[in-house]
């Protein structure tokens, strides 16, 4: 599991579609769900990022390498 | 008075989904409960949604010559309402009729929605009310009515020089129910009322260059979606089909390099040439923009033209030619929606 929030600045992120329907803001600044589904979020929106400190953090596509 | 004034109606609407959950919205078949904040509530200027009755007669051989009785084939949930663009309501549209949105909200609200096909789509829930008079009780004289699962089918855009944009959404559900009193009471959304995109907000790019020789737009998009029914009067599901993309404009033809492009796949203004087997695309982008925070874009990267008819006039006017293209599949998206406005919308 990983555990993604808004990134800096960002007020509201949604990303709805290929499987995935998530939203960000004040009422739910970060969620949990499953590796694969969260790299598929940040490919989506460049405003989620995963939780720093988080220990399932999936490297892949975070920072753009793949 | 007699007869009832038509004018007293309006349409809300609001993707089904699970704010702030991983709930899958799209596999889900359930309606939202309404959110004041989340939904979008406007005037039509055409159209509306309604349950759509077909009737049947029966037909066997017997002794009498009149038609057959009738009996009830379907109940469809269907309507294509028309709206004028405003920087909210078309959000929900774009990205009901194309299905993937990633939208993100920075400080000052300013908040930018890209979106772009994809295979499946979200369903939404529709009301419609429809005040029929005053006196006598709230339901006798006021229809409200909920339309559950309702699938975005098609979505068309238009637009001419000097006038507002409209677009106009064919929806396609599974449920209606009459409601006796307004169902959005709690949680109405205030209607929207600012001023709509007009085509004088335009830019446009041909070929990846600006030209101000378009003056008007007819944008298409198709799901070719079907209302699946079984064993109900209504439908159990909507089953979307091939999606299909394509954008007819007026061009003020100033030369004919486009026309010897369609035809003869090169743009060349002298010498002779034949028909070439080839097929010429380029791309295409609209922008409106009202101002920075408020824009909306359609980007289609590989057109290719179905139309370029050039045809003489004993008016003698400056020729204007319909155009029409037509999207195609590539490693880009067929069409990209980016809508910039100061409003979340939320599934």
């Amino acid at each position: 599991m990983a555990k993604i929030e808004r990134a800096s600045g960002i007020e509201f992120a949604l990303v709805s579609g290929n499987g995935i329907d998530l939203v960000l803001d004040d009422d739910s600044p970060q969620v949990e769900i499953d590796d694969d589904l969260a790299t598929k979020v940040l490919e989506e929106n460049p405003a989620v990022v995963v939780v720093a400190d988080h220990a399932e953090v999936p490297p892949v596509g975070l920072f753009g390498e793949n | 008075m007699a007869g009832v004034a038509s004018n007293n109606a309006w349409i809300a609407y609001q993707a089904q989904g699970a704010t702030g959950s991983t709930k899958l919205a799209q596999g889900t078949k359930a309606k939202t409960t309404p959110v004041a904040t989340k939904g979008t509530r406007s005037g039509v200027t055409g159209g509306s949604i309604t349950s759509s009755r077909e009737i049947g007669h029966l037909a066997e051989t017997d002794a009498n010559r009149d038609q057959g009785v009738v009996y009830l084939k379907k109940d469809e949930l269907k309507g294509s309402p028309e709206l004028y663009v405003r920087r909210k309501g078309c959000v929900p549209f774009f990205w009901g009729a194309l299905g993937n949105i990633a939208s993100t909200e920075t400080t000052p609200p300013k908040v930018e929605h890209a979106i772009t096909p994809g295979n499946v789509l979200p369903y939404f829930t529709f009301w419609s009310a429809f005040n029929t008079g005053t006196g006598g009780s709230e339901g006798e004289k006021e229809l409200y009515e909920e339309f559950i699962n309702c699938v975005i089918a098609d979505i068309n855009l238009k637009g001419a020089a000097g006038n507002p944009l409209s677009i106009t959404a064919t929806v396609l559900g599974t449920e209606t129910k009459k409601w006796a009193t307004n169902p959005l009471v709690a949680s109405e959304p205030t209607m929207e009322n600012d001023t709509p995109y007009v085509f004088s907000n335009a830019k446009v790019e041909l070929g990846g260059a600006a030209t101000h020789l378009i003056n008007d737009i007819d944008f298409s998009l198709s799901n070719n979606a079907v209302a699946q029914q079984t064993d109900k009067p209504y439908p159990f599901d909507i089953g979307i089909g091939k999606r299909t993309v394509s954008c007819g404009f007026s061009i003020i033809l100033e030369n004919i390099e486009e026309y010897n492009e369609f035809h003869y796949a090169n743009k060349k203004k002298t010498g002779e040439m034949e028909i070439a087997p080839g097929i010429y695309e380029t791309k295409l982008k609209f922008t409106f923009e009202i101002d920075a925070s408020n824009s909306i874009e359609i980007y289609l990267p590989h057109v290719a033209y179905e139309e370029y008819p050039i045809t003489p006039n004993a008016d003698g006017a400056p020729m204007v030619v319909p155009v029409k293209a037509v999207g195609q599949r590539s490693s880009e998206d067929i069409v990209k929606v980016t809508i910039k406005n100061e409003k979340k919308v939320y599934g």
